[in-house]
């Protein structure tokens, strides 16, 4: 553990002069997330935060062609592919924290209403599709380069936050989540507990099974 | 000298890849020991390191590092083996201090203060990001990078490659202190053969994916000699080509390349020549453009 706090501590010692770039696009995307509600301030943080930071920590090693130096270092090949996870799930928690203090002054100031259930269940869904739909941008890294990872992480932002989320007002599955959101089913309503069971286990599933085959890509393409 | 004494040892490696196939290698490297790895590019240089190092796998072959492989004692190796690459692959963004600081929590051998010293030594502005350094001072910072954790095995490959005399000259002077612990060994890659002939205690040299020539280096300058000298008559030719390799002649004006000189090799020319047999030991150099047989010819049945 304390080797991969070393790996990830040094992509954010590298992002250093890249760090504004993260605050400027969460400071503007809480003007729409504001439209939204506080799980889309919640999601969009969460995604944007991940995003920029894993997605610049590859660009990094791929710039600096240093996967191999890596390698060199005293560590197992896999702790370097575990540390890029672990700074996944880093990136969403700080995006998360960073979209918290925002939902609390807007809801301290009085300019929405925010419930609790709404917090609660944007958390748990941002981290939800943070990994979803990060963890195979990883394994492409780490099975195909850089460019693989740039092309996908482009689609699913696109296909994903602007798509999807579109697409996902049409449904009438919407007034389930406004009802929750509006605290008119209770913090933990049945349906809604079991949904969110099962998300966190296609969550978990899907993070593990990308965290094990990009170990097994990393080992296959920088070995060959 | 036994294999559990050898630092490194690679057995009938082999590797291919579309277009290019490394074959049979067999290499040794004793402690105390300078092994100069040369031969032109796309010879299988950078190839033969990557399998050393464990970056890329062979397809057959045994490698040995400091007694162990890869597949049981990869992290063990790893801490007691340094590298340069050819490639620069130091972050760019980070600073030669912030990358020593880096570095020392993995190894526990670090030794910072000498990290310190080797920056000073080598001039190099450690509070400076890679990126502000010039192709020579990265070089050097990967050096000292690469030597401040003590390492028992220093691999570098192409250290000396686009840098400028001074900077070569320095390095080439911090292999050589590096070589005063007897306990430890370089393996040093290149194509400038003017460094390892200054540096290295062993030569072997690879061209086409094979090991052409490998040895002490003292041996292969004291056995690769050129002899001149006029034929007593031109039938006296076949003999010559019989007894050395290597072959060039003018009318009874003969130039030949022996691999294996010897005494008695003089004795035999002398009998077959008109005149007196001139000796000339050759440089590395030389013996390395011989062998890519440009413009010796190898005689058969030599």
């Amino acid at each position: 553990m304390i080797i991969m706090w070393e790996l990830v501590t040094k992509d954010y010692y590298l992002l250093r002069r890249q760090a504004w770039w993260v605050l400027v696009l969460l400071f503007f995307s809480y003007f729409f997330g504001f439209r939204g509600g506080a799980a889309a301030v919640l999601a969009i943080s969460s995604g944007i935060s991940a995003y920029l930071l894993v997605l610049s920590s590859l660009s990094i090693e791929d710039k600096n062609n240093s996967l191999s130096f890596l390698r060199l270092l005293p560590v197992p090949a896999r702790a370097i592919v575990d540390a890029k996870f672990l700074e996944l799930v880093l990136g969403g928690l700080l995006g998360g924290v960073c979209g918290l203090v925002i939902v609390t002054l807007i809801s301290v100031t009085g300019l929405k209403t925010i419930t609790g259930p709404e917090v609660i269940w944007g958390i748990i869904s941002s981290l939800a599709i943070i990994t979803i739909v990060y963890s195979p941008t990883l394994w492409l890294f780490f099975r195909f380069g850089m460019q693989a990872a740039r092309i996908a992480s482009f689609i699913t932002w696109f296909a994903f936050w602007f798509g999807i989320v579109t697409l996902w007002q049409r449904f009438t599955i919407v007034t389930l989540w406004q009802r929750l959101y509006q605290g008119s089913m209770g913090l933990f309503p049945s349906p809604l507990v079991a949904a969110g069971v099962l998300l966190a286990l296609v969550t978990a599933a899907c993070f593990v099974l990308f965290l094990v085959l990009s170990r097994r890509a990393f080992v296959y393409r920088e070995m060959r | 000298m036994s294999a559990a004494q050898l630092l490194l040892r690679l057995t009938g490696v082999s590797k291919t890849y579309p277009g290019f196939q490394l074959q049979d290698i067999n290499l040794e490297l004793p402690p105390g020991c300078i092994l100069g790895f040369v031969g032109p590019n796309g010879a299988g240089k950078t190839t033969t390191i990557r399998i050393i190092t464990n970056l890329v796998r062979p397809d057959g072959g045994r490698v040995e590092v400091l007694g162990r492989t890869w597949d049981r004692d990869e992290v063990a190796i790893k801490s007691r083996l340094g590298y340069v690459p050819e490639d620069n692959q130091l972050y760019e963004e980070a600073t030669g201090y912030w990358l020593g600081n880096f570095l020392g929590r993995y190894y526990p051998t670090w030794d910072d203060a000498f990290f310190r010293t080797l920056l000073e030594k080598f001039h190099v502005p450690g509070n400076k990001t890679v990126k502000q350094l010039s192709k020579g001072n990265r070089t050097k910072l990967a050096v000292a990078l690469a030597l401040a954790h003590r390492p028992e095995v220093l691999i570098l490959d192409e250290p000396t490659s686009g840098v400028d005399p001074v900077v070569r000259h320095t390095l080439v002077q911090e292999l050589l202190e590096v070589i005063q612990d007897e306990t430890r060994g370089v393996f040093f890659s290149s194509h400038i053969i003017e460094d390892i002939e200054k540096v290295a205690d062993r030569v072997t040299y690879i061209a086409g994916g094979r090991i052409a020539l490998a040895g002490d280096k003292e041996t292969i300058l004291e056995q690769w000699q050129e002899l001149t000298f006029r034929l007593k008559d031109a039938g006296q030719l076949r003999q010559v080509q019989r007894l050395v390799p290597y072959v060039k002649e003018s009318g009874l004006e003969v130039a030949a390349v022996t691999d294996a000189y010897n005494p008695r090799l003089l004795q035999e020319l002398r009998l077959l020549a008109a005149g007196e047999v001139t000796r000339r030991p050759l440089g590395l150099e030389e013996i390395m453009l011989i062998l890519a047989g440009n413009e010796w010819q190898k005689a058969e049945g030599a």
